[in-house]
C-alpha cells in the first residue's frame, strides 16, 4: 500500500488510477446546478481521490459549490459530466441498498421526530444490512453498542431524541453514521448550527473515527479554523470553479488560502491560519519584546488596539511573567509598568487620544 | 462504567419497555371486543347479550326481529366499523410519516374528496347520485367498481399533493394547499349537485355525514379484501416509513428509494382511505387522530409497532363512535361524522398545543 502523500504544490493531484483501494474517486467530474434553466457550473473537471483513514476536510468561500459536490459525492445530484466512483464502482450503477453499505451521510438539520429514541435511531442504521422488516440479529446489537460506547453516548441511549441538545443530536447521527458500517462517510455541515464545545467534540469525533476506525471521511465545514488543525487534507474549493488540494500547511504556506479568501476587508493571515479581523491603523507602531504564550496575548491585545508591531518603533513594550504578568511600556526615556493588559492598553489608548486631542483644542 | 452502559442499552431495547406496550396492545385489543359486544347490544332495539351471543354462535334466536336485526344490519355495521377504523387511522399514519407533517391526515389533505370526486363520477356515468344506496344497487361488480373509482379518485388527489409537497417545504402552507384543493374538489361535486334533483341532493348529504350502515354482507368481503391489502402493503413498508422519520436525506442515504415508497404509500393510502369513503362516506379525524393516540401512549414511532396498534385503538374508536352515533335507547341516529369529530378534534387540539411549532417538527 503506497501511503506516501504527494507534497502538493498548490496543484498537483494524485493520479487516480494509480491507487487500487481508493474509496471514493472522481473522474473528470463537473458539477453545477440549474437555476431556472440556467446552468451554473461551481466545479471543473474536479479529479479527486479518497484513501480509507483519510480525513478530508471541504473548506470554501460561501457560493463556491461545497454543497453542490457533497450532493454529487454522495449520489444524491448528477454531476454535469464526469463521474464518481465509490471503490472502483460508478455510483449511479450501485444499487441504493448496496449505496448505502458503502456510504454514510450526515446532514446539517437536526432530526426532530418525536417519540423517538436513540437506540431506535441507531437500530435504523443497521437497516441496510437487515431483511425486510428490519430484525436485528445480536451481531447488530453490539455493534450499535459499539458504536455509542465509541462516540461517548452510551448513557442516552434509553433518551427521546428530542430530550438531547442540538450538539448531542448531532453526535447521535454520527453514531448512526458509525452504526451504518460504511468505509465513506460524508458530513454535509454537521456543525453548523452547534456551539463551539460541541463543535470541537463533534471534530475531535470525526478524527477518532478516522484514525482509529479507519474510515475516509468528508467533512464540509465554515470552521476554518479546527479544519486546518484535523484534517489530513483540505479540499479548497475556489472561485473559479477549481479546487486545490493539499495538506492544510501546504496550501497555508503556498498562499492559497488567502486567495480563496481574498474579499476586502477579510484577510487570512498565513502566520497565524486565521483571518485576520483586526486592520492595522497607519502610523500606530509599536515594538514589543517577549516569550511564549505572554508573547502571543500580548500581541494579539495590541493587533486589536491597531498596531503593527515593528522593530524601529520608539513604544516599546515587553512582557514577561513574574510571576504573574509584567509589563513595561519605555516611551521616550520613561519606563512604565503595568500588571495587567488591560491596564497597559488603556494607557496606551489615553496617551493617544491626549495626542490627537491636542490640536484640535488649541 | 461497563457494566452500567450495558444495563441501559438493555434496558432500551428489551423487555422493560417491551412489556408495558404488550400491555397496552392487550388493552386495545380488550377494548376492541368489548366495544363490539356492546355495538351489538346496544342501538335503538336494546338486545341482551345472550342473545346476541346465540345468533352469533348459530343457535338461532326465538325474536325473529332480533336475529336479523343482528344478522344484516348491526353485524355487517360493526365490522364496517372495525375496517373503517383500522383503515382510516393506518393511512394516517402513513401520511403523517410521508409528509413529515402530525396535522396530515386523509380528511384533512384532500384524499376523501378526491375519493368522493371518484365516486361521483363514477354516479354521475350510471344516473345516480353519490349514496351507499345507490352503490348497494350495482351489486358485486359494482363494490369493485366503487373501490376503484374512489381509489383512483383519492390517488390523483395524493399525487397533486406529493406534487406540491416537492414544492412546499412549509408544514402548514402544505395543510392549507391540501385544504384548498379539497375544497376546490367539494366545491366541484356541489355544482354538479346544482344540477341534480332534489331528493338525490338529500341522499348526498346524507352521505357526506357518513354511515358505517350502508355495506351490505357482500360488499363487506370486497371491502375487507381491500382493506387487507393495504393495510398489508403498508405494514411491508415499515422498515422504509421507519427510515423515513429521519427525513428523506438520511431515509435516501441509508437505501430506501424514496420513488418506490411514495408509490407504495399513494396505493395503500388510496386503498384504504379511498374503499372506506367510497362505501361509508367521508368520516374525518380518526385517521388524524388515531395515530398520534398510539404514539403517545406506547412511546414509539416504530412503524412495526404502531401500524399494528393503529388497527387495534382506530377499530376501537370508531366502535365507540358507532355505539354514541346510535343513541342507545332511541329511536333517532346521529350522523357518525360528527361523532368522530367531537371525539377527534380535541385529540388534534392536544398535538397542536403540545407542540407549539407544528412549523418545523414532527410529531
Amino acid at each position: 500500500m503506497n501511503t506516501t502523500r504527494i507534497a502538493s504544490d498548490t496543484i498537483s493531484i494524485p493520479d487516480a488510477r494509480s491507487c487500487q483501494d481508493n474509496v471514493l474517486h472522481t473522474e473528470k467530474l463537473t458539477i453545477g446546478y440549474k437555476n431556472r434553466n440556467v446552468v451554473r457550473t461551481v466545479g471543473h473537471a474536479l479529479d479527486l481521490t479518497l484513501r480509507p483513514g483519510q480525513f478530508v476536510c471541504l473548506l470554501g468561500p460561501n457560493g463556491a459549490g461545497k454543497s453542490t459536490l457533497i450532493k454529487t459525492l454522495a449520489g444524491i445530484q448528477r454531476p454535469l459530466a464526469g463521474k464518481v466512483f465509490i471503490a472502483q464502482e460508478d455510483i449511479y450503477t450501485i444499487p441504493k441498498n448496496a449505496l448505502a453499505r458503502k456510504l454514510s451521510l450526515v446532514l446539517t438539520d437536526a432530526v426532530q421526530t418525536g417519540n423517538l429514541d436513540v437506540y431506535t435511531v441507531l437500530t435504523l442504521g443497521r437497516y441496510p444490512y437487515a431483511n425486510w422488516f428490519g430484525t436485528l440479529r445480536e451481531a447488530d446489537k453490539k455493534i450499535i453498542v459499539d458504536a455509542a460506547r465509541a462516540t461517548g453516548i452510551e448513557q442516552h441511549l434509553g433518551k427521546q431524541l428530542d430530550q438531547l441538545s442540538d450538539g448531542e443530536r448531532q453526535k447521535v447521527m454520527i453514531t448512526r453514521a458509525l452504526v451504518q458500517d460504511t468505509p465513506l462517510i460524508i458530513l454535509d455541515e454537521p456543525t453548523a448550527h452547534l456551539d463551539l464545545p460541541s463543535r470541537v467534540e463533534v471534530v475531535r469525533l470525526l478524527r477518532t473515527m478516522a484514525r482509529h476506525a479507519n474510515k475516509a471521511i468528508i467533512l464540509s465545514t465554515h470552521e476554518l479554523d479546527l479544519a486546518l488543525q484535523v484534517a489530513d487534507t483540505i479540499w479548497l474549493m475556489m472561485p473559479n470553479q477549481s479546487l486545490i488540494t493539499g495538506a492544510p500547511e501546504d496550501l497555508i504556506i503556498s498562499g492559497t488560502f488567502e486567495t480563496a479568501f481574498s474579499k476586502s476587508g477579510f484577510d487570512f493571515c498565513r502566520n497565524t491560519g486565521t483571518f485576520r479581523v483586526n486592520t492595522p491603523d497607519e502610523n500606530k507602531t509599536i515594538q514589543l519584546n517577549g516569550e511564549g504564550y505572554i508573547y502571543f496575548w500580548m500581541k494579539r491585545a495590541l493587533e486589536r488596539e491597531g498596531y503593527s508591531i515593528t522593530d524601529d518603533a520608539e513604544d516599546i513594550v515587553s512582557v514577561q511573567l513574574d510571576p504573574e504578568f509584567h509589563g513595561t511600556l519605555g516611551r521616550a526615556g520613561m519606563l512604565y509598568h503595568f500588571h495587567a493588559v488591560a491596564a497597559l492598553l488603556t494607557f496606551l489608548r489615553e496617551e493617544i487620544s491626549v495626542k490627537t486631542n491636542e490640536p484640535a483644542q488649541v | 462504567m461497563v457494566e452500567h452502559t450495558q444495563g441501559i442499552a438493555q434496558q432500551a431495547l428489551s423487555l422493560p419497555v417491551l412489556t408495558s406496550r404488550m400491555v397496552w396492545m392487550a388493552w386495545m385489543a380488550l377494548a376492541v371486543l368489548l366495544f363490539l359486544v356492546l355495538d351489538l347490544v346496544l342501538g335503538s332495539v336494546n338486545i341482551p347479550l345472550t342473545e346476541v351471543v346465540k345468533i352469533l354462535t348459530g343457535q338461532g334466536s326465538e325474536n325473529i326481529a332480533w336475529l336479523k336485526i343482528v344478522q344484516n344490519i348491526r353485524v355487517p355495521k360493526a365490522f364496517t366499523a372495525i375496517l373503517a377504523g383500522a383503515a382510516l387511522s393506518v393511512s394516517g399514519l402513513q401520511m403523517q410519516t410521508l409528509f413529515r407533517n402530525p396535522l396530515a391526515g386523509p380528511s384533512v389533505l384532500g384524499i376523501t374528496s378526491g375519493a368522493s370526486l371518484g365516486v361521483a363520477i363514477l354516479m354521475l356515468g350510471t344516473g345516480h347520485i353519490t349514496s351507499s344506496f345507490a352503490i348497494r344497487q350495482l351489486g358485486i361488480g359494482g363494490s369493485w367498481l366503487v373501490i376503484l373509482a374512489s381509489s383512483t379518485g383519492s390517488a390523483v388527489v395524493m399525487l397533486m399533493v406529493i406534487g406540491l409537497s416537492l414544492r412546499i417545504k412549509d408544514n402548514v402552507i402544505l395543510l392549507i394547499m391540501g385544504l384548498m384543493l379539497s375544497n376546490l374538489i367539494i366545491a366541484m361535486v356541489s355544482i354538479w349537485q346544482y344540477f341534480s334533483e332534489p331528493e338525490q341532493i338529500q341522499e348526498y348529504l346524507m352521505w357526506t355525514f357518513g354511515s358505517l350502515g350502508g355495506v351490505s354482507r357482500e360488499q363487506l368481503t370486497i371491502l375487507s379484501l381491500t382493506i387487507l391489502v393495504g393495510i398489508a402493503l403498508t405494514f411491508s413498508s415499515s422498515k422504509f416509513l421507519n427510515l423515513l422519520l429521519l427525513g428523506e436525506g438520511y431515509a435516501s442515504s441509508m437505501g430506501v428509494n424514496i420513488r418506490y415508497v411514495k408509490l407504495l404509500v399513494i396505493i395503500s393510502t388510496s386503498l384504504l382511505a379511498g374503499a372506506i369513503t367510497g362505501f361509508c362516506g367521508p368520516i374525518g379525524f380518526i385517521g388524524i387522530a388515531v395515530p398520534h393516540l398510539c404514539r403517545a401512549l406506547l412511546n414509539t414511532a416504530d412503524h412495526r409497532i404502531l401500524i399494528p396498534a393503529c388497527c387495534l385503538l382506530g377499530a376501537a374508536v370508531m366502535l365507540l363512535c358507532d355505539i354514541v352515533a346510535q343513541l342507545p335507547g332511541h329511536q333517532g341516529v346521529l350522523p357518525v361524522n360528527a361523532v368522530t369529530a367531537m371525539v377527534g378534534s380535541p385529540v388534534v387540539m392536544w398535538v397542536i398545543l403540545r407542540r407549539k411549532n407544528i412549523k418545523s417538527s414532527f410529531s
